[in-house]
């Protein structure tokens, strides 16, 4: 690993030219050499889960991965008022979602070994962060959409927060579509989790949700429609802005509430028409009369 | 089951995945994506148990365990079964 390491940062510092590169060698690597090098480790570790073949390969390419999330962390603090810091608060959040991601898929995949997901600390001290330095901020957008896909807790305070506080509308915009689709995803997860209480347990000390949220003691219909009303207000007041992966926050808000108005138990399920895997026509509505699972699927 | 393939392939691409992971049923080769986006697919798996009259009666997003999809289709075939007992009745 260490050689791969040292092949790795000379290719970089090639790409940016040797004079350069010498320089930075005499001293210690500038924050943003830092951020560099941290990345560029991160991108080659994580195609390791996939060519992971046993339970203890899953499971240790996991945790290989949540380090990251520190080092991206401690980076931040070192330098918090570096411009690097901002974009190592993106990485951390980025990893951490990756990390409770693969943990969930290897629940499903894994019999005898099972990482402990993204330690909740690295979550915590960048939220702190970005509270304490970023709050008002005009960049925390993109972050603020990372924020979605992971039911935390600390990420759902945060978001909050941003849309009481933040003066930038752009920012305020993600922030309501994202805290939307976090509220949804934690509705669904514990749909999930429903039928299966030993995987309640798991997924509390995952996301750092209450006892009584996943025994459902809140009420589902009511919290549906606090979902709803944030998609609501995200499609009403902040229909233009811009996503960071294209489109717009009103566009979204659209397609989450159609899911969400008709893609929902009790609705007749939307007439689906195209080819199979052989180019035949295949329809939905053939099956009337019989009872379907359907799967959306996707290799690894 | 029918199946929805999100990798937004082609069908002979799509057949060459499904042969290599020895997958039997038939699935959507949703080439331009117009299903997914129309279904506004979040990640995979996703399941949706459809009914006999074609309503959805569970969803999951993300992997809900055997146990839970096969509990849940056999409750909703039983209903089938008692729908088509009662329509061969009248």
């Amino acid at each position: 690993m260490q050689r791969t390491t040292r092949g790795m940062l000379a290719f970089l510092y090639a790409l940016a030219g040797a004079p350069a590169a010498i320089a930075a060698q005499d001293g210690p690597p500038s924050p943003a050499e830092r951020y560099d090098s941290i990345l560029a480790e991160y991108q080659a570790e994580s195609g390791a889960f996939r060519k992971a073949a046993t339970d203890e390969e899953r499971k240790s390419a996991v945790e290989r991965l949540d380090a990251f999330a520190l080092r991206f962390l401690e980076l931040l603090e070192d330098h918090p008022k570096d411009p690097i810091a901002l974009e190592a608060a993106l990485q951390t959040i980025r990893v951490v979602n990756s990390v409770d991601s693969l943990t969930e898929l290897t629940w499903v995949m894994n019999e005898t070994a099972f990482p402990e997901g993204s330690r909740g600390e690295p979550v915590g001290r960048v939220v702190a962060f970005l509270r304490r330095d970023h709050l008002r901020s005009e960049k925390i957008g993109p972050i603020c959409q990372r924020m979605s896909y992971g039911p935390r807790r600390e990420y759902e305070a945060f978001l909050r927060s941003v849309l009481h506080t933040n003066p930038h509308p752009d920012v305020r915009g993600l922030a309501c579509l994202a805290l939307a689709q976090l509220l949804n995803g934690r509705l669904l997860k514990l749909d999930l989790v429903r039928d299966r209480p030993e995987l309640a347990g798991r997924v509390e000390r995952l996301f750092g949700l209450d006892r009584d949220e996943t025994l459902r003691k809140r009420d589902r219909a009511e919290a549906a429609r606090d979902v709803e009303r944030f998609f609501e207000k995200a499609e009403s007041e902040y229909r233009d802005v811009a996503l960071p992966y294209g489109g717009t926050v009103g566009e979204r808000a659209r397609s989450e509430l159609f899911e969400l108005r008709h893609l929902a138990v009790g609705k007749a399920a939307p007439e689906i028409v195209g080819v199979d895997q052989e180019g035949r026509r295949l329809e939905l509505g053939d099956y009337r009369g019989r009872v379907v699972l359907l799967d959306f699927w996707q290799e690894l | 089951m029918i199946a929805v393939n999100g990798a937004g392939h082609g069908p002979e691409a799509l057949k060459r995945v499904m042969e290599k992971e020895n997958l039997p049923w038939r699935s959507f080769a949703d080439e331009k994506r117009e299903i997914v986006s129309k279904w506004n697919l979040s990640g995979t798996p996703t399941f949706y148990a459809i009914d006999h009259a074609g309503v959805i009666r569970h969803k999951w997003v993300g992997a809900p365990g055997e146990a839970a999809l096969d509990l849940a289709l056999e409750k909703l075939v039983g209903e089938a079964e008692d729908a088509a007992r009662t329509e061969t009745k009248k």
